[in-house]
């Protein structure tokens, strides 16, 4: 578990004291690879990503006056940036034709007729690794945006309940409660004996 | 089931996904196990959801933070890092470090953006494109093929020609065709393929084997897809926002050039 940012950047200091450029840059650098992975899990794009955390960076900067010190510097970024990552994704062109709908999601059963997209040979893993891969990501991109956020900041950051809820502004509870289904139905999605191989693609 | 059948499954299911949440105590998990050793789904259960953790921790890595994100804000022309006093020169002086930092920042640029492209080309002097570029260039373009054959032995002679091998639709598929266009994306000589499927236009970039250079996998968040197959000595990519190949399987290649036929415009 990683600490919070916020809670070390300065226990002595006032609660109307305003962060200095230089703390805010270090506290930006500790607090970047969270806020990557919540732009990432929003936009579903590792690039786009990357662009909305710096823009949201250069946002957060010309409003210090507006964030408290001591307070949750993550929570007050990952406001930003999901605020950004929302803009940014209206603005986009979504070509989808799969449905996103995410009452039908929730409750969405295997697709056992579905072709998986095959990996085409980018990294030295191994061929049946990078299949998984890929019908990972696939089953990944049909949970909803706060779903597939919370999963991926759990798994991969071991963030607390706490923290996810603060970074996605919602309860501890549903934090986990999205955690524990979304594992659940990737884990259904995923299982060998339901998904079959794609015969036409050698 | 029974009431009593389903609580124990919730239960079972409630007490898995706090194990594999390390919500368990030492004791409570050590218990688990114990009871997962013997019980092969829920062993398999587990072993699943190990393999997918580590799926996404292959597919997540996250990128290094910006260097200096205040120097970003300057760039940006925001200058929040200080108030004008605090500078101990003119605007004017600052004015022109940053104008020269700006030149030397799209300098750099140029170089490694020249550097790249150099390092990308092959002897054919082809510059290798993301085929979603290409894609989105294309659609971008209006979708429009470069040309259309007149008929079934011109499109397999280009073929033949290009690629080595002729190639031909099945019969009841060319209506998904829209056209044939050069965009590269493979070498410098791959044959792109136009299609729409549903309405949703789909390439096919069509290579002899010997010259596949397994292009990217387009980003997850670009809504492609990619599907490979060879061919007789030939490779095709279908690029495709749909969920599944549906130009591929429709391709064959022809023990013989068809005889052309002349005056029928509307067959490829």
């Amino acid at each position: 578990m990683t600490t919070n940012p916020s809670q070390s950047a300065d226990a002595s200091g006032s609660s109307t004291e305003v962060l200095s450029p230089a703390q805010f840059a270090e506290q930006f650098e500790e607090c970047y690879k969270r806020l990557w992975l919540l732009a990432a899990a929003m936009l579903s794009d590792r690039h786009l990503a990357e662009d909305v955390v710096q823009d949201a960076g250069i946002v957060a900067l010309k409003q210090l006056e507006k964030f408290e010190k001591g307070t949750n510097f993550l929570a007050w970024m990952s406001q930003i940036v999901r605020l950004q990552a929302f803009n940014r994704s209206r603005k986009r062109t979504r070509r989808r034709t799969r449905s996103v709908d995410p009452v039908t999601l929730d409750t969405q059963t295997n697709e056992t007729n579905e072709e998986i997209p095959i990996q085409v040979a980018t990294t030295e893993l191994p061929a049946d690794q990078t299949m998984f891969d890929d019908e990972v990501m696939s089953a990944l991109g049909e949970l909803r945006d706060t779903a597939r956020a919370c999963l991926l900041l759990r798994t991969l950051h071991q963030l607390s309940y706490a923290d996810i809820g603060a970074m996605l502004d919602i309860a501890e509870g549903t934090a986990m409660s999205h955690v524990h289904r979304s594992k659940a139905l990737l884990r259904k999605r995923l299982a060998p004996s339901t998904s079959e191989p794609d015969k036409t693609i050698t | 089931m029974p009431d009593s059948d389903h609580s124990k499954s919730a239960e079972r299911e409630d007490r898995l996904e706090a194990f594999l949440d390390g919500l368990l105590s030492p004791d409570e998990a050590a218990e688990f196990k114990r009871i997962a050793a013997n019980d092969p789904l829920l062993q398999r259960e587990i072993e699943l959801q190990q393999s997918i953790d580590a799926s996404l921790a292959r597919s997540f890595v996250a990128p290094t933070a910006p260097r200096d994100i205040l120097q970003l804000a300057q760039q940006e022309d925001l200058e929040p890092v200080e108030p004008a006093s605090m500078h101990g020169t003119s605007g004017g002086t600052s004015k022109q470090r940053r104008m020269v930092l700006m030149v030397l920042a799209a300098s750099i640029a140029w170089a490694v953006a020249g550097w790249r492209m150099y390092v990308a080309s092959n002897d054919d002097g082809y510059q290798e494109l993301a085929l979603a570029d290409i894609y989105q260039e294309c659609v971008d373009g209006g979708f429009q093929p470069k040309w259309v054959c007149d008929d079934d032995r011109e499109f397999a002679e280009t073929f033949q020609k290009r690629q080595g091998q002729p190639l031909l639709l099945k019969p009841d598929s060319q209506d998904l065709m829209v056209g044939l266009s050069y965009l590269k994306g493979i070498s410098a000589k791959t044959t792109t393929m136009l299609a729409r499927v549903e309405g949703e236009p789909v390439l096919v970039f069509v290579d002899s084997l010997d010259r596949d250079t397994k292009p990217e996998k387009p980003s997850w968040g670009s809504g492609l897809n990619l599907f490979r197959q060879e061919l007789d000595g030939l490779v095709l990519y279908e690029l495709s926002p749909l969920a599944e190949p549906r130009v591929l399987s429709n391709f064959y290649v022809p023990e013989e050039l068809p005889a052309a036929t002349p005056g029928d415009a509307d067959s490829l």
